[in-house]
């Protein structure tokens, strides 16, 4: 009771911090566009106090992110429940899949069964799977040159092949612990629940988490608020889902799809016919046959008949269509070889008597010239609703972006199921173990959440409630952060080189209005994140800046984003590319800044207090850049190693922990599908 | 109740298939063979009799779409008759009664 006691109080401290930022946030923001626009010079007054409407709407957001925080406590487990268990891998190393898969089969539950489900079709893999004596699933001759859809293909074609009530789904190098399953299908007493998600955790952080990819905050206050919003997200691996949710969601789409192509292909078709021009009795009617047929299609998709009703009648129309014009052109074959035989020719007069005498059947057979119904496999496909331009009709795991399981969860929620964020550890994985592996992973992440933005923008999703819209524009909203930041970056530049300040003075009125916000900012940031470190978040978020505004352009612009395919081994070098954007922009800094002090020692330049902003600017924004420069030539200290967690070291046959180098990643959708734990942090 | 599927009345204008019992995650990988078998020997032009049929469940629908595209895509039909409550009910829940053309009972589907 103690406890419950205290987590209240603490909550409602939270709130009280939360909105006191809001309100010296909203003050700031008002004060900046009412009274100390430089309206000499819009041009850069203007983007500034955009980037920073940008940061208060975002921490507007996370406080109401933060509003709640439900305890969940463990409910008493079903007494029965099949549970399948699947290992997602593509090229990841056998012992690794390995060491997963033994610690799975030794999950406290009776009723479970392992599978590893290789997207790499290895036979060695398939062996070692017999060997630890788990289940082994690869995808059949109908994936043959249809869209594999990476990690969400994958599971989508083990859903098919399996029939447990649950999934407990986990990444190749997500090591489970014993209580895995205790622990969460209690929770699934309540029958509208769809999913339990739980942590990621990582055991190979190198000392200082150089590459920031820490995410406790993600998997702590940030998932434990969406989830007090009925929001929790879904993040590829360590969940356990209910299987009739994902199927449900997966009839939805074939559903949705089919009768979406079914009504395309009907108004592409109609817009056909109405174009051919005929010329003779046949193909004219043959083109009036085809018009009425369609139109009784559109009238029946209209009067919500079946679609299989809907594409019988388009099929007679074209049959009839195609043997109207066909028997015109066989009967035109036929005058000519009866012109022919009327010159003497036996042969052709044979040829004549055979098609008079067969004129229906062989009509029938022979495929018309006829422009109205050219390019036909187009609309058959659609006719057939069968969806075959992919290899199965029910997709569960939404395909239509690199993070599928971010689409997936907004689709469950959006059908009204429910979800739990459970907040202890329970599956111990690995993280990118250099700059270069960790930055695409994050474009990824980065790439895959502004697609689920462009192609179902939840805020204008039906089913979800507004705090669900809220939460997943939220992250979404995060990562368009790049574009702003550069604006942060360069604003202190641009002071110390021209003078020109975005606001109209550095007067006292700015700062009794900026430094209690931005200190009010970050109490609250560091409550809410209550111990787990944050500044490691923070540097980040203004350091993606080039990684951010990349992954929105290059969605916007509509180019194919395959999945990024990570190397297998830890990049040797450093790649000095990588970093080219920040480097230049803290060498540009720390010039404008030696530019500003000299001139304002010699007096012709900027006023004390400008100068003393700036360059306080200009260290915080070094500081957070050069985190990806320590981290390029970052190398963990002699001696250290990632350990494996105290339960899954027994069993590993020689007994060590996966080495360091080993990839953490791939392009399946390794751990790279876990959720954003580096974006959605307040700056 | 086990499940159970076996063809019955071949014309040459259709087939019938009669299912029944559960029809769910672990019958719907044998259905979904039973009928592709059919399909394979010429026969893609079905009419799935399933008054026998208690229960469905998604993984049984997912089962039907399957069955569906194989005969279509074979350009046959797939048509459903005398449905129970429970199936009814569940298709008509996950919308897929804009899907398939469903009859009161094997007469009325017959083309």
């Amino acid at each position: 009771m103690k406890s419950a006691h205290h987590h209240d109080t603490r909550l409602l401290l939270s709130r009280a911090i939360g909105l006191a930022a809001c309100a010296l946030g909203l003050n700031y923001i008002i004060w900046r566009y009412t009274s100390s626009l430089n309206m000499q010079a819009l041009w850069f007054a203007i983007p500034m106090v955009i980037a920073e409407t940008y940061g208060i709407v975002d921490m507007l957001l996370f406080v109401f992110m933060s509003w709640r925080k439900p305890k969940r406590d463990t409910l008493p487990s079903p007494e029965k429940a099949d549970v399948d268990i699947f290992i997602t891998t593509y090229n990841e190393p056998e012992e690794l899949v390995a060491t997963t898969a033994k610690a799975a089969l030794r999950i406290d539950w009776p009723d479970k069964k392992v599978y590893i489900l290789d997207d790499g079709a290895r036979e060695s893999m398939k062996k070692t799977a017999e060997e630890i004596g788990c289940g082994y699933i690869s995808r059949g001759e109908e994936w043959t040159e249809k869209p594999r859809h990476a990690k969400a293909g994958n599971v989508n074609n083990a859903l098919l092949e399996t029939s447990g009530e649950f999934i407990l789904i986990l990444d190749a190098d997500q090591i489970p612990a014993p209580a895995i399953l205790r622990k969460t299908l209690g929770f699934f007493s309540d029958p509208a629940l769809a999913f339990v998600q739980t942590p990621q955790y990582f055991y190979n952080l190198p000392p200082g988490d150089p590459f920031g990819n820490e995410a406790s905050l993600f998997y702590g206050p940030i998932q434990q608020g969406k989830d007090g919003w009925n929001a929790a997200f879904f993040c590829g691996s360590n969940a356990v889902l209910r299987r009739e949710a994902l199927m449900q969601l997966g009839i939805r789409e074939y559903v949705e799809t089919v009768e979406k192509r079914e009504r395309e292909m009907v108004d592409k078709l109609t817009k056909r016919v109405k174009k051919t021009s005929c010329d003779d009795e046949e193909t004219c009617a043959a083109v009036k046959r085809l018009t009425e047929g369609l139109k009784a299609a559109r009238e029946a998709l209209d009067d919500q008949a079946p679609l299989e009703h809907v594409s019988d009648l388009v099929i007679e129309a074209v049959r009839d269509a195609e043997f109207l014009v066909s028997k015109k052109e066989v009967g035109e074959i036929a005058g000519a070889m009866n012109e022919l035989a009327e010159s003497g020719d036996a042969e052709a007069a044979a040829v004549y008597r055979h098609i008079i005498g067969n004129l229906d059947s062989i009509a029938r057979k022979t495929p018309p010239s006829f422009e109205a119904l050219r390019d036909s496999e187009e609309y058959v496909e659609a006719l057939n609703l069968a969806r075959s331009d992919e290899a199965v009709p029910v997709q569960a795991l939404a395909t239509i972006s690199i993070t599928e399981d971010m689409a997936t969860a907004m689709r469950l929620h959006s059908l009204g199921w429910k979800s739990v964020f459970y907040p202890e550890v329970l599956a111990y994985g690995l993280a990118p173990e250099d700059l270069g592996t960790s930055l695409k992973q994050r474009l990824r992440w980065a790439q895959g959440t502004v697609q689920v933005f462009v192609r179902e923008n939840p805020l204008f999703k039906k089913g979800l409630s507004l705090p669900q819209k809220m939460m997943y524009f939220a992250t979404m909203y995060s990562y368009f952060s790049g574009f702003f930041n550069l604006v942060l970056l360069l604003a202190p530049i641009i002071y110390f080189f021209t003078g020109i300040a975005p606001v109209n003075s550095w007067s006292t009125d700015f700062f009794v209005r900026f430094i209690p916000f931005f200190v009010m900012n970050k109490i609250m940031f560091r409550f809410v994140a209550s111990g787990i470190p944050v500044w490691r978040g923070e540097q980040y978020n203004l350091a993606m800046f080039p990684l951010n505004i990349r992954a929105v352009l290059s969605v916007l612009s509509g180019k194919k984003l395959g999945f990024v395919v990570t190397p297998k081994q830890k990049e040797g070098g450093h790649d000095f590319r990588l970093i080219w954007p920040q480097t230049t922009v803290i060498v540009l800094t720390i010039a404008a800044a030696t530019y500003g002090i000299i001139e304002f020692f010699l007096g012709r330049g900027i006023p004390p207090v400008g100068l003393a902003v700036n360059l306080t600017w200009s260290i915080y924004n070094i500081i957070s850049l050069a985190v990806v420069v320590k981290a390029l030539y970052y190398q963990p200290p002699d001696g250290w190693s990632a350990q494996l967690p105290e339960f899954a070291r027994g069993d590993a046959r020689s007994g060590h922990a996966p080495s360091s180098d080993m990839p953490a990643l791939d392009d399946a959708g390794k751990p790279d599908s876990a959720g954003d734990p580096g974006a959605e942090k307040k700056s | 109740m086990d499940f159970v599927i076996e063809e019955k009345d071949t014309t040459a204008t259709y087939s019938v298939v009669v299912v029944s019992g559960r029809l769910n995650g672990a019958s719907a990988p044998e259905f979904k063979h039973r009928i592709k078998q059919i399909v394979e020997a010429g026969k893609s032009r079905l009419i799935l009799e399933m008054g026998g049929i208690v229960f469905i469940d998604s993984s049984g629908l997912s089962a039907l779409i399957s069955g569906l595209k194989c005969a279509r895509e074979a350009g046959g039909f797939f048509r459903l008759a005398d449905l129970r409550d429970q199936p009814a009910s569940v298709i008509k829940l996950m919308m897929l009664d804009r899907v398939f053309d469903i009859y009161a009972d094997v007469n009325a589907a017959k083309p």
